[in-house]
C-alpha cells in the first residue's frame, strides 16, 4: 500500500518536472542563443567555453527597433484603453439588462472572436488604402479593436453579471441613474476585471503579427514585425533575433498570470452562451 | 417593483451598448461584407484595369485549382494533427497538475507560458530548433551519431514541425480547461468508488474522462476553429514551403493578395475558411444546446 503511494508521488514528481522542462526549454534556449557571442553562434551548445554576452542586447537596440517597440507599446495599451472605454458600459448592459435577443448578440461576439483574421485583414487594408491610415499608429489601434473589443466586453459582462443584482436595485431605487449606478458601484467592484481585461486587451495587441505586417510598412511597425527583419535583412542574426525575442516576452509575464486566472471563466462563458 | 420608473430607467441601456455596436459595425460587419462582395471581383490591385463584376467566378476558379485543393489538404492534417496532440497533451497535463492540489496555482502560471507568447516569438524559437545548423536537437542526434533531420526543407518534415511548435504554444490551453473541469467533479464520486474497490485505472476511465468529455469536445471544436487562423508559425519557419507544402488555405489568401495583388480572388479564398469557421462555430453550439440552461 505504502509503495504504490510512493509510486505514484515519484511518478506525479517525474511528470511535472518533464512538462516543465517541455514547457520552458525552448525559452530558455533563446536565452541562451541571446547570449551567445557572434563568432560561436554555430557551435555545440555543450562545447566550452562558456562565453556569455551582452554584445547581442545591445546591438538589438538599433532606432529602428526601438521606434518599433515604441510603436508596440503604444499602440497595445492605446487600443486597449479604447476597448475598455467602448465596452465596459457594453458588458455592463448586457449584464443588467434584460432583453430577448441576448443570445443571438452574445453568439455574434464569439463569432467575431474566431473569425479569421484574414477576412477582416483585406477589407481593412483596402479601405486603409484609400483613407491614408496604412502605416498609422492611430489605424493599427483601430484596427486591433477588431479583437480587443470582444475580448472586454466578454469579460466585462461576466465580471458585471458576478456583482449581486440588489446592490444596483437599492441604487436605483434610491432614485440614483443608470449611469451612476455604473459608475459608482459597477465599476469599482469589478476592478480586478478592468484591470485583467487591460492586461489581456494589450496583450493582444502587443503578440499581433498578422495586422502590423499587412497595415503597417516602415514607420509605424511594430515589435513583432521588426523581429522578423533581423531575420530576412541581416541575414540571419540569430544572436539579434533571440535578444528581440526576449523582449518580445516581457509583457508574456503578467499576462500569464491573468490568462490562466480568467481563462476558464473566459471560455466557461462559450458554453452558457 | 414600480414597473414604469424602472422602465424609464432601462431606456439608457441602448446608450451604453451604442459605441460597441457601432464600432463592431465599423471594424467587424462592415469589413466581412467588404470580404463578401470583393470576393465576386476579380481585382488585380497592380494592374490599372482596376476590378470587374464577375459573380461567382473566383469560386469557379477555385474549383479547379489544384494550389487551392491542395491547401485545404494540408489545412486538414495540420488541423488535425495539431488538435490531437494539443487535446491529448493537455488532457494528460491537466490530469497530472490536478493531482498536484496545493502546487497547482503555481504550475498553472508556468504551464500557461507557451499559451502566452507572442506567436512570432514561438514561431522564431522553433525555427532556431530546427534549423540543422543552430538547433541543438541536431546536435544532440549527430552526437548520437545519426544524421540530423533537414527539418524545414522536406514536405512531412515541414508538416511535423509545424505542428509540433503549434502542439507546444497551445496545449497549456487546454490544460487550464481540463484542470478547471477536473476540479468540477465531486470528490464524494472517488471515494465511492475507492470503497467499492475501484482501482486508480478504473477511476480514471470510468469517472474522470465521462465527467470532462463535455470539455474535452469543447476544447477540441475551439482549438480546430483556432487552427484554421495558424499564420506567424507558417511565415516565419517555412513560408509555405518546401514548395506548398506548408501553405494552408489562410495562408495562400495572404500570398494571393499581398504576392500576386489578387484581391478578388484572395477574398474568395478568405471567405471559404470564414465559412468553415462558422459552420464549426455552429457545431459548439449543438453540443451545448443539451446543457443549455
Amino acid at each position: 500500500m505504502v509503495v504504490s503511494r510512493l509510486w505514484h508521488k515519484l511518478a506525479m514528481a517525474v511528470g511535472v518536472t518533464l512538462l516543465t522542462i517541455v514547457v520552458i526549454m525552448p525559452f530558455v534556449w533563446m536565452g541562451f542563443l541571446a547570449f551567445r557571442p557572434e563568432n560561436r553562434m554555430f557551435d555545440l551548445p555543450w562545447q566550452p567555453p562558456f562565453e556569455f554576452t551582452w554584445s547581442n542586447l545591445r546591438a538589438v537596440f538599433t532606432p529602428e527597433f526601438y521606434k518599433a517597440i515604441t510603436n508596440s507599446i503604444m499602440v497595445a495599451v492605446g487600443s486597449a484603453i479604447l476597448s475598455l472605454f467602448i465596452g465596459c458600459p457594453a458588458g455592463f448592459a448586457l449584464a443588467r439588462w434584460r432583453f430577448r435577443t441576448k443570445g443571438v448578440l452574445l453568439w455574434l461576439v464569439l463569432l467575431l472572436r474566431m473569425a479569421p483574421p484574414v477576412g477582416f485583414v483585406l477589407p481593412l487594408f483596402l479601405v486603409y488604402l484609400k483613407f491614408g491610415l496604412i502605416d498609422t499608429r492611430i489605424g493599427l489601434m483601430m484596427a486591433y479593436l477588431t479583437f480587443t473589443l470582444p475580448l472586454v466586453i466578454w469579460l466585462m459582462w461576466m465580471f458585471f453579471s458576478e456583482i449581486p443584482p440588489e446592490l444596483f436595485e437599492a441604487a436605483l431605487v434610491d432614485g440614483a441613474s443608470v449611469w451612476q449606478s455604473f459608475l459608482k458601484i459597477g465599476l469599482p467592484l469589478s476592478r480586478p476585471g478592468l484591470l485583467a481585461s487591460g492586461v489581456l486587451a494589450f496583450g493582444a495587441g502587443w503578440n499581433d503579427f498578422f495586422f502590423a505586417l499587412v497595415l503597417t510598412r516602415a514607420k509605424a511597425s511594430t515589435g513583432t514585425v521588426a523581429v522578423v527583419n533581423f531575420l530576412k535583412y541581416s541575414s540571419y542574426d540569430w544572436g539579434g533575433v533571440a535578444s528581440a525575442c526576449l523582449i518580445l516576452i516581457i509583457p508574456a509575464i503578467p499576462i500569464a498570470f491573468f490568462m490562466q486566472k480568467y481563462l476558464v471563466q473566459g471560455f466557461a462563458g462559450a458554453l452558457k452562451g | 417593483m414600480i414597473l414604469a420608473s424602472y422602465f424609464k430607467k432601462n431606456q439608457y441601456y441602448p446608450l451604453f451598448l451604442l459605441p460597441a455596436i457601432v464600432s463592431i459595425f465599423v471594424l467587424s460587419i462592415v469589413p466581412i461584407l467588404g470580404m463578401f462582395l470583393t470576393s465576386l471581383l476579380d481585382w488585380n490591385l497592380a494592374s490599372i484595369l482596376g476590378w470587374k463584376f464577375i459573380g461567382i467566378g473566383n469560386f469557379l476558379s477555385m474549383l479547379k485549382d489544384h494550389r487551392f485543393i491542395g491547401s485545404l489538404k494540408t489545412q486538414a492534417i495540420i488541423s488535425v494533427a495539431t488538435v490531437s496532440l494539443q487535446v491529448g497533451l493537455g488532457l494528460g497535463a491537466g490530469l497530472l497538475l490536478n493531482g498536484m492540489k496545493g502546487r497547482a496555482k503555481m504550475l498553472r502560471t508556468v504551464v500557461i507560458f507557451p499559451f502566452v507568447l507572442p506567436p512570432v516569438v514561438v514561431a522564431l524559437t522553433w525555427l532556431t530548433l530546427f534549423t540543422p545548423a543552430i538547433s541543438p536537437i541536431n546536435a544532440i542526434i549527430e552526437a548520437l551519431g545519426f544524421r540530423g533531420p533537414e527539418w524545414l526543407a522536406i514536405g512531412w518534415l515541414a508538416i511535423l514541425s509545424i505542428v509540433i511548435a503549434d502542439t507546444w504554444s497551445n496545449f497549456p490551453f487546454v490544460t487550464i480547461i481540463i484542470l478547471a473541469a477536473l476540479q468540477s467533479i465531486p470528490e464524494e464520486l472517488y471515494e465511492a468508488a475507492s470503497i467499492d474497490g475501484a482501482s486508480d485505472y478504473q477511476k480514471v476511465t470510468r469517472i474522470t474522462l465521462p465527467m470532462i468529455r463535455w470539455a474535452i469536445v469543447l476544447c477540441s471544436i475551439l482549438r480546430l476553429i483556432e487552427s484554421l487562423k495558424a499564420f506567424p508559425l507558417i511565415f516565419i519557419m517555412t513560408g509555405g514551403g518546401p514548395g506548398t507544402a506548408t501553405e494552408v488555405t489562410n495562408f495562400y489568401a495572404y500570398l494571393q493578395a499581398f504576392q500576386y495583388s489578387q484581391i478578388g480572388y484572395a477574398s474568395a479564398l478568405a471567405f471559404i475558411v470564414f465559412l468553415i469557421t462558422f459552420l464549426l462555430s455552429l457545431l459548439i453550439n449543438k453540443v451545448n444546446a443539451p446543457s443549455a440552461p
